[in-house]
């Protein structure tokens, strides 16, 4: 233990962003569990600190956040790993990481008091916002230091900080003020589509590239072509498909096309990435030990390309001139934000667990993760089934036979939907508090007969 | 395979970059029309501009939708200036309890809009913001089907008192009205009567329904029953009905 207080090195670096990310992942499930709980209930805490709108937005902002201390932690790890160095400034890492935190805290405070910016997702007060590119300024100083300061220099690295820069970049559109709603919207998706369904991806991608190149042994070669293959297909779609948010807007008719073709071409990249995962595995010279970590990075592929299809059935024009503004997109948004963005950090956490908490194989016990696992692919399924099930229902009630809207809310159909969503919901959250858990006591005996669930113990698979 | 590593590279970038070059291209495009498609010059006036700040100092869009972006456990508002009009939007945000569809609606474990405290003021412009919402060219969402005008009343009005008649004497358990079908449905639906029908003649078969047909099984509704000025509440009532639901005009003349 003495030996740990006096290296500040990578690892405690990359470990303290994962225990916040994991906490405040904790945080964003219950304020969805609170969300959902309004749909119930009703008038649950009608009038109340926690209003719907305030629930909704903690939920969201606690998201982005975790996400990305989440890709920061794994940046650190991965610059300075395929560097084969060290991070430059870890002491300045992880006062960023609490300038970071304490920011948050301070707009999450702040939202309690209705101090916001009201803008879908980018709710932080302009004068945080500065506060965020500084603390995303310093952050990518010391990563760029790092990366030059590296023994090599990898593509993985690479597509790793274009991403982050861009994803820097990109957060200011959101934030400037436009007279005209309409343009006010129209940037507003510079920031979250060219987030999610752009830079984000290339982060995934390096992500998903560096645990297959750890975890296989596949030639870096062959991964890192197929990894620049699949954030090509990521921008050549992406970029200009983000016209499916621009067919309703007050923008002229011909993005109706743009959108349309553009976005039918969207999981060409997502379908890229489980192709190149599932030959990697296939190529693996032997089994890594991990074997939790390898499952996530898969279904984290395959995850985010049902989300992916499901968002590419809404948009094709005429479908989503009727299903736009519905559950519909929040049942597509919950499962591909799932599968592609919170399942590639949890692939990586599960990845690091051994690695960051300094356990031996053999003393992990992979079995509360896999339940973790597979309680949270339950859960974001059943959420997904009951918010598509609400959101059909009130295109079919609402958009096409025009009855008003809070009469379609209340159908037995959507009362439904609501209590079997906030059903898995507390599915999700034993799900997600088994995988904290878990990655705060690796080797806690959750489960006895974790050889029963066929995991068995490193033993004997160790020698990869 | 054929390709390389470093020729997948420069395929990224090269491609990219035109992606984006288009992307500003259409931007570009996007603000040479964007005035004219939002009615700019007219519409966007100071109390929008305002009304724009309220907007988000309240943070609406995480209940509400605008331009369909938004939360969904509100109605969405892009059109709702023309769908519920400037009197029940002001009522509904000062007081939301009440501005439902009458006090049953104010029922405990019923999704409703909380008690912001807005002032009279910030509902003036938010009004403004959403009639500028309104005059964007939305091409055509939301969809016509869902955009006929809203059968919600006000309270306090003609009409609002004339369901309560009508309520009173419990028309509908004989006659469908507005999608309620009858408990026992042995009079017409009354959801369009007054383009059917002219209003003289709805008068004279309410008090004496025999009159005109004499085997007819509705009750007479005498003075004492049905007041003259609760009558005229009732046609109110039927008026607003067909109207919200895009009937046609108030018939004329004699039957």
């Amino acid at each position: 233990m003495s030996e740990q207080a006096n290296t500040l090195d990578t690892r405690t670096v990359v470990r303290w962003h994962f225990i916040v990310a994991i906490l405040l992942f904790q945080l964003q499930v219950v304020f969805g569990l609170l969300s959902v709980a309004h749909y119930v209930f009703g008038d649950f805490f009608y009038n109340h600190l926690f209003d719907f709108h305030v629930t909704r937005t903690y939920h969201t902002n606690l998201l982005i956040v975790w996400l990305i201390i989440g890709f920061m932690g794994a940046t650190y790890h991965l610059i300075a790993d395929e560097g084969q160095t060290e991070v430059k400034w870890p002491k300045l890492a992880l006062i960023n990481l609490g300038l970071f935190v304490a920011g948050g805290v301070a707009g999450l405070i702040g939202y309690l008091f209705r101090y916001w910016q009201g803008r879908e997702f980018v709710e932080l007060p302009p004068y945080l916002d500065v506060a965020v590119v500084a603390v995303v300024g310093i952050f990518l100083a010391n990563v760029i230091a790092t990366f030059m300061a590296g023994k090599r220099r990898t593509g993985v690295q690479i597509v790793m900080l274009i991403g982050f820069v861009l994803t820097g970049a990109l957060y200011i559109p959101a934030n400037l003020h436009f007279d005209n709603e309409a343009l006010q919207s129209y940037y507003w998706w510079w920031t979250v589509h060219l987030w999610v369904e752009g830079v984000w991806e290339l982060i995934m991608g390096s992500m998903l590239a560096f645990l297959m190149i750890k975890m296989t042994g596949v030639d870096r070669e062959i991964i890192e072509k197929w990894l620049y293959v699949v954030i090509s297909f990521t921008l050549f779609t992406g970029v200009l498909g983000i016209g499916h948010h621009y067919y309703w807007i007050g923008t002229p008719r011909y993005w109706l096309v743009v959108g349309g073709l553009f976005s039918a071409m969207e999981p060409l990249a997502f379908l890229g990435m489980v192709l190149y995962a599932v030959y990697a595995k296939n190529r693996a010279t032997a089994e890594h030990p991990n074997k939790m970590a390898m499952l996530w990075a898969i279904s984290c592929t395959i995850m985010a390309t049902i989300g992916v299809l499901h968002g590419m059935a809404q948009t094709l024009p005429v479908v989503n001139q009727y299903t736009h503004g519905t559950h519909v997109t929040a049942s597509h948004g919950h499962l591909a934000f799932y599968g592609a963005y919170a399942m590639i950090n949890l692939a990586f956490f599960t990845y690091m667990l051994p690695i960051s908490n300094k356990v031996e194989m053999e003393d992990w016990n992979q079995g509360l993760n896999k339940f973790s696992f597979y309680a949270m692919l339950i859960g974001m399924l059943g959420i997904t089934t009951a918010s598509a099930i609400a959101g059909i229902t009130q295109t079919v009630f609402e958009r096409l036979l025009g009855r008003p809207y809070p009469l379609v809310q209340e159908m037995e159909t959507i009362v439904t939907a609501y209590q079997l969503w906030m059903f898995f919901g507390f599915v999700f959250l034993a799900g997600s508090v088994a995988f904290a858990v878990n990655f705060f006591k690796p080797g806690l005996k959750f489960l006895e007969e974790d050889e029963a669930l066929n995991l068995g113990t490193a033993e004997g698979t160790s020698g990869a | 395979m054929a390709l390389k590593r470093s020729t997948a590279r420069n395929i990224f970038i090269a491609g990219s970059f035109l992606c984006f070059v288009g992307l500003l291209a259409l931007t570009a495009d996007f603000h040479s029309v964007v005035a004219e498609r939002t009615n700019e010059k007219e519409g966007l006036t100071e109390d929008v501009l305002r009304g724009k700040d309220v907007w988000e100092n309240y943070n609406c869009v995480n209940c509400h939708g605008r331009l369909g972006e938004g939360a969904y456990y509100a109605p969405d508002l892009t059109k709702a200036y023309s769908r519920m009009g400037p009197g029940w939007i002001k009522h509904m945000m000062l007081d939301p309890a009440v501005a439902y569809w009458g006090p049953e609606w104010n029922q405990v474990g019923r999704r409703k809009m909380p008690k912001l405290g807005l002032s009279d003021q910030e509902a003036d412009d938010v009004i403004a913001f959403l009639r500028f919402l309104d005059g964007i060219d939305t091409n055509g969402w939301p969809p016509p089907e869902s955009s006929t005008p809203s059968t919600y009343i006000q309270p306090g009005t003609d009409a609002w008192a004339g369901k309560e008649v009508f309520e009173r004497l419990q028309c509908t358990l004989c006659h469908p009205m507005n999608g309620q079908p009858a408990l026992n449905p042995m009079g017409p639906d009354l959801t369009f009567v007054v383009s059917r029908l002219p209003i003289d003649w709805i008068r004279t078969e309410i008090r004496t329904p025999q009159a005109d047909f004499a085997a007819s099984p509705m009750p007479n509704f005498g003075e004492e029953l049905l007041p003259n000025d609760e009558i005229e509440l009732v046609i109110e009532y039927l008026k607003h009905t067909n109207r919200a639901l895009g009937g046609k005009n108030i018939a004329q003349g004699g039957k």
